[in-house]
């Protein structure tokens, strides 16, 4: 096998692919990455057998072949090779890394151990990698981090007529958010649990360019122009998150996005420590936000806010708060109030499509 | 004939002597008492075949005259008591005149002994009971009593001596605890010729314990002081990863006798609960002081049970002032420290049988007077080393790499989070302020019927925790409710674990224990494990929430939370120093 790249794009195609390649020495070859040169095609990929990327590149064909390389010696090389032509070279399971007076070999493995790319078929739909972005933004926020509960480690994807949903809950607070998807609308409806690993990598290495999600039986699969991912899917049923939405309020307020997250981040350097709660005092005309924690301080901040109806006393973990304040994008937010029991809803004001219900604490 | 008959005198004589001499540790420690009474200062102490074909005790007290020495083989012949007053307010070890009278007539005895004011001394030979022979004998002043061939009229008994090795052990535990009483009194000790005991005359119980069980653990050993209407207490007790698996390593002290009592070692290890796990026994030396009056010594032969007034009370002043002296050492488990100069408590002068003698027995005796400890010297008691902890690194993801002046330490952080959430549930509960988070989804936990049972029992300390639980169904529960600090872990499996843990509880466990053992488990569920990356900022926030917590030196488990490693060490380690 030999070929040549420029530096820079060698660089930026390893950076992409390395998200997934394992440090760890349990399974040897799985801190290596698979490098694939077939006529007309030179492809990278790298697995850690839940997550598999792969990446197309351009480059000058000199020879076929196929090599397992070490990914994390290979990525801390290149960085360190001048710009330029780099030609690699490979002679059994010696590989050489040449850059003008540059000459590196390298031990490498046979690929024969190297895991396949997986072909997956099913159901596809093409969305906007923006729009696939931020929905993943907003829900991998609530996801949760506990192992136990399965189903509830990854983004719930529904696809159904025209819309997509994606939803992240960890029992505590959950964030839903629905969009309209262009193309042909989806016959069946279809859904699948994405795990957080696919989630982050995708929010690392797409483009807000458009691509295509196949959805198979136990796998997913995302490409974008050179670019392929494909993850396992988590399995399972996610629970039946319309039951615990509240569509009606009490109490219905328009509180100013920066004031909020504000009075909430400052009361939250008081209770850090102690995993305090921080109250909302909903008057008339105002919300005051305050929090007292034994032995350390109390705070009290009052924002002016609009349509408040009934006074209410909740009070909620400000870290849970401070997530989704955030992720809202809008300049107001919409806080819908029941009692100090029942669960509450943030959303954008002008935006139904993004909503975060967060249980409250205790008082 | 009646079924009914008086057996005859020797057979009541060897049924008596069992009860007092069940094994040779027995006789060992009858004579030894005998030699402490006897204000020996120095005792030696030769065995062969665990004590079962010779014990020798030799020592330089104040021997016996020719007629004592005659008459001390009869039953219930004492020179400790006069009349039943006396048996009130007794002091010395020995008191029911039992001792020799039995070890004599299971065995081949000689004495040989010599008073001060005699020229010459004594000795008597004396088999299954009966003087053999009583002849006059060179002897230096003190008292020989050699105790040949036990048992050995008495098959059945003999049948249940246990092997060399045991019975060796059984008296090594006795000496070391006579030894541990009168730290001044020289021991000695050898068994088939070998030297095993050899602790000369200390003026301090540190060094006394630490001729038996090193200067390494002596030196971690904590001292505990208090004072109360019932009991003056002074001694040591260990840091709790100690704490051993074994039962039994309670040295106790009453008025300088070495006691077992289940109470006192009840008492310590709910001093201990919050440090040491349940299966564990913390290492105590315990010295008390308390009126005579109070107590009784005669409750069985061997005298090492004592009947205590007010049991509650001294339950609960024992286990309060373990707590507190545990909570007090605010140090890291390695310390530095100078020998703390406890005096060593021995039987006031005032109590010995020559003053009970006196005819004015009936004046009480001032108890607090003679006993006051002399003041310490406050120079020679602990250097406490308190310092802000500065925080180099996490390593591993599991440890946290620290220095100060003295040294540098180690960290466990999931120890020390754990400690930090216990203290902190542990004082939110008290005060019912625990930070609870409410379900959106409500979890459904399955249990089996005996589990079920369980956590209905305790729903009340759940709920108390912020666990809102309510009944769906049979043998199923709704979680509506959780405390905030389980972010990360699983309210069902921590239910079903929780479950788990109070069926192997001892049965008819106190709602105490119970609380403790949930919030344990609590505690360690929630916190951070080992294999956690953390942030600086993460690190500085648990720094300063330990450094404010009781006993942060070990998590609620009793494991350590800190290992110190000292400068000194180290250089000595890299030969930088000599």
């Amino acid at each position: 096998m030999r070929i040549k790249f420029t530096q820079s794009e060698l660089l930026k195609t390893i950076q992409t692919i390395q998200g997934v390649i394992s440090t760890r020495t349990t399974l040897p070859i799985l801190s290596y990455f698979l490098l694939t040169v077939k006529p007309g095609n030179i492809s990278f990929f790298s697995t850690d057998l839940e997550v598999g990327i792969k990446c197309n590149i351009l480059g000058e064909i000199l020879e076929e072949g196929v090599i397992a390389l070490p990914g994390k010696r290979v990525l801390e090389l290149i960085r360190e090779f001048p710009k330029g032509e780099i030609e690699i070279s490979t002679e059994k399971n010696i590989t050489t890394i040449k850059c003008s007076k540059t000459r590196v070999r390298i031990n490498t493995l046979p690929p024969d151990d190297y895991p396949t790319f997986p072909e997956i078929v099913g159901q596809k739909i093409s969305i906007k990698g923006s729009l696939l972005k931020s929905m993943i933004q907003k829900t991998l926020l609530a996801v949760s981090r506990e192992e136990s509960r399965y189903t509830l480690t990854g983004v719930y994807l529904l696809l159904k007529g025209d819309s997509i949903e994606m939803v992240g809950t960890d029992g505590r607070r959950l964030a839903l958010v629905e969009e309209t998807i262009g193309g042909e609308p989806v016959k069946q409806k279809r859904d699948c649990i994405l795990p957080m690993k696919i989630c982050n990598e995708l929010l690392r290495v797409i483009t807000d360019d458009e691509l295509t999600l196949t959805l198979g039986e136990k796998q997913a699969n995302f490409i974008q122009k050179d670019l392929s991912l494909t993850s396992r899917l988590i399995e399972g049923e996610f629970p039946d998150y319309n039951k615990v939405i509240p569509k009606t309020f009490q109490q219905k307020l328009m509180i100013n996005r920066q004031e909020l997250i504000g009075a909430v981040t400052r009361a939250y350097v008081l209770t850090k420590e102690k995993g305090s709660s921080v109250k909302f005092d909903v008057q008339k005309d105002s919300i005051i936000v305050s929090s007292k924690v034994a032995e350390v301080g109390e705070s009290s901040e009052q924002i002016p806010i609009k349509h408040g109806e009934k006074e209410i006393q909740i009070a909620f973990d400000p870290e849970y708060t401070i997530d989704v304040l955030k992720v809202i994008d809008s300049e107001e937010v919409f806080l819908g109030l029941n009692s100090t029991k029942e669960a509450a809803l943030f959303r954008p004001m002008d935006n139904e499509k993004f909503v975060y219900v967060l249980m409250p604490m205790e008082m | 004939m009646g079924k009914i008959q008086i057996p005859p005198e020797d057979t009541i004589k060897r049924i008596a002597a069992g009860e007092v001499i069940e094994r040779p540790s027995s006789v060992v420690k009858e004579l030894i008492e005998n030699s402490l009474d006897a204000q020996a200062k120095k005792i030696v102490i030769e065995l062969e075949e665990g004590g079962k074909k010779l014990i020798r005790v030799k020592d330089n007290g104040e021997g016996m005259a020719r007629d004592d020495a005659e008459l001390c083989l009869k039953r219930h012949s004492t020179s400790k008591i006069r009349d039943f007053n006396d048996l009130l307010k007794l002091t010395t070890l020995g008191f029911r005149g039992e001792a020799l009278p039995s070890i004599a007539t299971v065995s081949q005895l000689s004495i040989l002994t010599k008073s001060k004011e005699e020229l010459t001394g004594t000795l008597v030979e004396a088999e299954d009971g009966k003087i053999k022979k009583i002849i006059e004998q060179a002897s230096p002043e003190g008292t020989m009593v050699t105790v040949k061939n036990l048992f050995s009229h008495i098959p059945a008994r003999k049948k249940f001596l246990k092997t060399d090795s045991v019975e060796l052990r059984h008296i090594l535990n006795i000496v070391t605890r006579e030894a541990l009483a009168h730290p001044r009194v020289f021991f000695q000790l050898s068994h088939n010729g070998k030297q095993i005991i050899n602790t000369p005359h200390r003026d301090n119980i540190l060094d006394k314990i630490m001729d038996f069980w090193g200067k390494d653990f002596a030196l971690e050993l904590i001292p505990i002081n208090a004072n109360n209407s019932i009991f003056q207490l002074e001694g040591f007790i260990c840091k709790p990863f100690f704490a051993r698996r074994k039962f039994g390593l309670q040295y106790l002290f009453v008025n300088g006798r070495a006691i077992s009592s289940s109470l006192i070692a009840a008492a310590c290890k709910r001093g201990y609960q919050p440090v040491i796990p349940e299966e564990r026994h913390p290492q105590v030396f315990l010295f008390f002081t308390i009126d005579p009056k109070e107590i009784d010594v005669n409750i069985h032969p061997s005298k090492d049970i004592i009947k205590f007034p007010k049991e509650n009370e001294i339950f609960e002043a024992i286990s309060e002032e373990v707590r507190k002296c545990l909570k007090d050492v605010k140090l890291l488990p390695e310390i530095f420290f100078r020998k703390p100069n406890v005096k060593i408590k021995t039987l006031p002068k005032s109590y010995t049988s020559t003053n009970l003698t006196q005819k004015d027995k009936n004046i009480p005796i001032e108890f607090t007077e003679s006993t006051k400890t002399p003041v310490k010297e406050k120079e020679e008691e602990y250097v406490l080393v308190s310092e802000k902890l500065n925080i180099k690194a996490q390593i591993n993801n599991t440890y946290l790499l620290g220095e100060d002046s003295e040294g540098f330490f180690l960290l466990d952080q999931h120890a020390v989070h754990e400690r930090v959430l216990y203290e902190k549930l542990k004082k939110e509960m008290k005060s019912s302020s625990v930070q609870v988070q409410n379900l959106l989804i409500p979890e459904t936990i399955e249990l089996s019927k005996n589990e079920t049972y369980i956590i209905n029992e305790n729903l009340n300390i759940l709920q108390n925790l912020g666990f809102n639980m309510e009944a769906f169904g049979q043998n199923t529960f709704l979680v509506r409710s959780v405390p905030k600090t389980i972010k990360k872990a699983s309210p069902s499996i921590l239910i079903l674990d929780i479950a788990e843990e109070i069926e192997n509880m001892e049965k008819n466990s106190s709602i105490e224990e119970c609380t403790e053992k949930i919030l344990t488990l609590v505690a360690c569920k929630s916190a951070i494990k080992a294999g956690d990356k953390l942030t600086n900022e993460e690190i500085k926030s648990l720094i300063s929430q330990w450094e404010n917590t009781d006993y942060h030196n070990w998590c609620p488990h009793g494991r350590p939370a800190v290992i110190r490693f000292s400068w000194k060490d180290i250089e000595k380690k890299f030969n930088r120093k000599e």
